[in-house]
């Protein structure tokens, strides 16, 4: 680091680096100040406004307009012409929502030949780069945040303002009570395939299932009376799967449930994520281990007591370096300010973590994690594939459990193919998978793979 | 392209508004059709080519009509059949193969049919004129691009309304733009964009959340709250609509008739059919009702008639039953009504009070037939709405279905409803306060649509992933 005049400057030593912040950092632009372009914009609107009243005052003894609706004209064509000239072009990121913004398509592709989604995609294209796009959300949300009573929504997400805790709504999401016959039989394909391809590599299977937030936190999902179903279908979806091919998918529910009336200010899932917390994976880890361990005895599940415990009002999403956020829910809200913040949630270090080398490939369709242990005091080689509930500090607690994990993190799990990543899994040689995923609100353990054309 | 959307409000708007302006009236109309063109592609590409097909069908068979008398009915009904085969093929085909094996038991595979936008609306436009000329109701159009101006005026080519040949004829041939015209058009434009994006969407969401849910999981107010929600969510959707179309009109010039003239306070079925997507009942009026005879035979042809026509303008809507029996509820209130004389204005407040909550009840139960997926759900709902359904599972509080904003905005809807500006306009037009203040309010009103549209837009990927 140097201080040169006013100014730090910092000089990596090697070119891959982070920079961390506690907290969420607020950076403002640099202001820079041209008196020539100032001179330019005061003349062109002098004679832009000259010319426009010369124009107005002639216009209004020719037509005899009333000039509140000449006035009334001029504003509203002004407004439509000036998103026109001004996109906002800077953002290479939309935080809020999770994505880049759309790239420009031309009407005509490199091979000369029309682009038929062109309209569809200039349309995204132009909203997305729409002039005070993102300030009038953040206006909006205010505004429906100050006239609600007790809940507030915004698109698909929503916060009981009584308690803080925020969820999605099940607008897009099944609502049936029960799973069909034909989802049944999707399930049962599905995780089938899964399990002859361990059976022909002589991998052992395990499956565990994340149950949703609101199924654990029911009463603070207000006004959600109930997970939606959730439970029920998940329930119905196990013991057939458990009935027909003997494959016994682990459920951590009545575990959190119990965890959350013993010990509610350990919380199991974030307030302002819909992800479970450290601690809630963590008693996923641990129904899930106490399986393994029965099959594999040479390994154990560790205690909590080989962790150090820091504390974060914010939920960190894992990347090359932890990275602290608002929350999946809390940016969907394009809520501002920090009242929602109201409580810690504690992150584990392993005490041997120095011990556990870990590299990342990113991909296309996936993050792999690569996971070397000296110190598990086995050989085992274990293959972790999921969601993101499977980054979440879930991956983390299991690497300290074998010699090697490979940890591949689906980022569409409903559009991905399990194949895919065959290949890649054979090569590694694994004595365990363990699928890790979600259903809350979502089916996933059905698309792993697919039979009918999705 | 959506009226509603960034892109036809801050692009296509402004761009066709300033070409046409600054262009000669001799371009005008080829501005139009060329824009009406754009419009239309932009939504889907591949259809656009029907459309002109649909169009160079109806301009021969306009000249064949003309040119050769002897055989003009010939003429008219094949180009009719034509036209019908098209919107057969497009908008029912697979129904029409749903039913037969439901009939039949047979297996017939549906085909994999995208409806084109609009093709309800300008095919009966289409049929409009070329009756109009069988008629001699109006002289043919000779200019191809006149009558392709006619059919795809993007204005009304979307969701209507159903504007007649003989109705803008006039129109096409010379039209001015003046101040007044564009100010009123503007002014219209906003009111319909309001309407739509800010009721009608907000109660769009509260109809949605409790139509996707099965009619035992809600308690019968929660059902009354989705009807009624329906029931304004349809009309400020299907007039806003309408009046973003009369605006724009007026902006290049054009007066369309009305579509709309507060429906929700008819007092009687037949009154609510003269004040409801009146394009559309004065299309079958003109096209389907008098030619089979009207009211000028006897009363049971009269009733078979409206029947007809009913049943004609619920299958119009959509591809299923439950249209058609929407139609036909409507339909037979109708028939009733002209049977008892109901429809018989009357003095006495009381009877006119009973006749209002009568036409309410009977439209309101109709939007939920409407509305749901399949006959079988409408009728569980209906059950619901009168405590004859068993509730099981609640999944949802009340708070989960309609907010405060959500409250606030059907209180709105309600009010705006109701002709209860009606005589505000004349102390508009003289008080310069309470002018200024009414703009004031529609340029706010244009800013709160921008927002909700910018709002709209809101597209995040579930998973996280940068």
């Amino acid at each position: 680091m140097i201080f040169a005049g006013n100014e730090l400057v910092i000089k990596p030593q090697s070119s891959s680096v982070s920079l961390i912040y506690n907290e969420p950092l607020n950076i403002k632009n640099k202001r820079i100040f041209d008196i020539k372009i100032l001179f330019i914009i005061l003349l062109v609107s002098f004679l832009s406004f000259y010319k426009l009243s010369y124009y107005l005052a002639d216009f209004k003894s020719m037509c005899n307009a009333s000039r509140i609706d000449i006035v009334f004209l001029v504003l509203f064509f002004s407004a439509v012409f000036v998103p026109l000239f001004s996109l906002d072009t800077r953002k290479s990121v939309i935080l809020e929502e999770n994505r880049p913004p759309e790239k420009y398509s031309p009407f005509l592709d490199e091979f000369n030949q029309v682009n038929f989604n062109f309209a569809k995609i200039f349309d995204k294209y132009f909203s997305d780069r729409f002039l005070f796009r993102s300030q009038m959300i953040y206006i909006y949300s205010d505004f429906r945040q100050k006239i609600a009573h007790n809940y507030f929504s915004i698109n698909d997400a929503y916060i009981n303002l009584n308690s803080n805790w925020m969820n999605f709504l099940f607008l897009n999401f099944p609502q049936e009570k029960r799973l069909s016959d034909e989802m049944l039989d999707d399930y049962l394909y599905s995780i089938s395939e899964l399990k002859k391809f361990c059976d022909r590599q002589n991998i052992k299977l395990y499956i565990i299932v994340a149950p949703g937030k609101p199924v654990i936190y029911s009463k603070e999902a207000y006004p959600l009376l109930r997970g939606h179903y959730e439970f029920e279908k998940s329930m119905q979806m196990q013991d057939f799967i458990q009935r027909k091919i003997g494959v016994k998918i682990i459920y951590p529910y009545k575990e959190l449930l119990q965890e959350k009336i013993t010990n509610y200010k350990n919380y199991t899932y974030f307030k302002t994520d819909h992800h479970w917390t450290p601690y809630g994976s963590y008693i996923g880890y641990k129904k899930l281990m106490e399986e393994i361990t029965r099959d594999f005895p040479q390994t154990r599940v560790i205690p909590l007591t080989d962790f150090n415990v820091e504390k974060s009002k914010f939920p960190m999403y894992k990347n090359e370096s932890n990275v602290a956020t608002n929350g999946s829910l809390y940016n969907r809200l394009y809520l501002s300010g920090s009242k929602y913040f109201d409580v810690e949630y504690n992150y584990y270090i392993n005490k041997n973590s120095k011990s556990l080398k870990q590299t990342l490939f990113n991909e296309a369709a996936s993050r792999t994690f690569l996971y070397e242990y000296a110190n598990s005091g086995n050989n085992l080689k274990a293959v972790i594939w999921g969601d993101s509930f499977s980054t979440f500090y879930f991956a983390d607690f299991l690497a300290y459990n074998f010699k090697n994990t490979m940890h591949i993190e689906d980022v569409s799990p409903e559009s991905s193919n399990f194949w895919m990543y065959e290949n890649k899994i054979k090569d590694f040689h694994p004595d365990i998978m363990i699928i890790c995923m979600t259903n809350s609100g979502v089916d996933r353990l059905n698309l792993l793979y697919k039979r009918r054309p999705f | 392209m959506l009226f509603s959307s960034v892109t036809f409000l801050y692009i296509f708007l402004p761009v066709v508004c300033a070409l046409y302006i600054c262009a000669k009236k001799e371009l005008h109309n080829i501005i139009l059709l060329a824009a009406s063109l754009l419009f239309y592609a932009w939504g889907d590409v591949h259809y656009l080519a029907l459309m002109l097909f649909v169009i160079v069908i109806n301009y021969l068979g306009a000249i064949f009509i003309d040119k050769y008398y002897v055989r003009r009915k010939f003429i008219l009904c094949f180009t009719i059949i034509l036209n019908l085969s098209i919107l057969v093929y497009f908008k029912y085909f697979n129904f029409i193969f749903e039913n037969l094996n439901n009939l039949f038991n047979t297996n017939i595979k549906f085909l994999e049919i995208i409806m084109p936008i609009g093709i309800s609306f300008y095919i009966f436009q289409a049929m409009s004129y070329l009756i109009d000329v069988y008629r001699g109701e109006c002289k043919v159009q000779k200019d191809f691009y006149k009558l392709a101006l006619y059919i795809s005026l993007f204005p009304q080519l979307v969701a209507g309304p159903i504007v007649k040949y003989h109705d803008v004829a006039e129109q096409i041939e010379a039209r001015d733009v003046n101040f007044n015209k564009v100010q009123y058009g503007v002014k219209r434009f906003i009111i319909g964009l309001s309407k739509k994006v800010i009721i009608a969407n907000t109660l769009g969401c509260i109809a949605d959340k409790i139509f996707v849910q099965a009619p035992d999981t809600f308690s019968s107010a929660i059902a009354w709250l989705g009807a009624i929600a329906y029931t304004f969510q349809l009309y400020f959707d299907f007039s806003g609509y309408s009046d973003m179309a009369i605006g724009l009109g007026y902006l290049f010039g054009f007066k369309f008739m009305e579509n709309f003239n507060y429906p929700y306070i008819s007092k009687s079925i037949t009154e609510f059919w003269r004040r409801w997507h009146i394009s559309l009942s004065t299309w079958f009026k003109q096209y389907v009702y008098i030619p089979l005879g009207g009211n000028r035979i006897n009363l049971s042809r009269t009733c078979l008639n409206l029947g007809i026509v009913f049943f004609l303008t619920g299958l119009w809507h959509g591809a299923s039953w439950n249209f058609v029996i929407w139609g036909l509820w409507n339909g037979f209130f109708i028939i009733f009504e002209k049977l008892t004389g109901w429809h018989h204005e009357t003095e006495n407040r009381f009877i006119n009070i009973i006749k209002h909550c009568y036409t309410v009840l009977i439209f309101v139960l109709g939007w939920v037939i409407f509305r749901a997926d399949n006959m079988s759900y409408a009728a569980e709902y209906l059950k619901n709405m009168f405590g004859l359904a068993k509730v099981h599972d609640v999944a949802f509080a009340l708070p989960y279905y309609i907010d405060t904003y959500e409250c606030i905005i059907l209180f709105i809807a309600v009010i705006c409803s109701l002709p209860l500006f009606k005589n505000i306009l004349n102390l508009y037009e003289k008080s310069k306060i309470l002018y200024s203040t009414v703009n004031v309010l529609l340029l706010c009103l244009f800013f709160y649509c921008t927002i909700l549209i910018v709002v709209s837009t809101y597209n995040p990927f579930i998973y996280f992933r940068f």
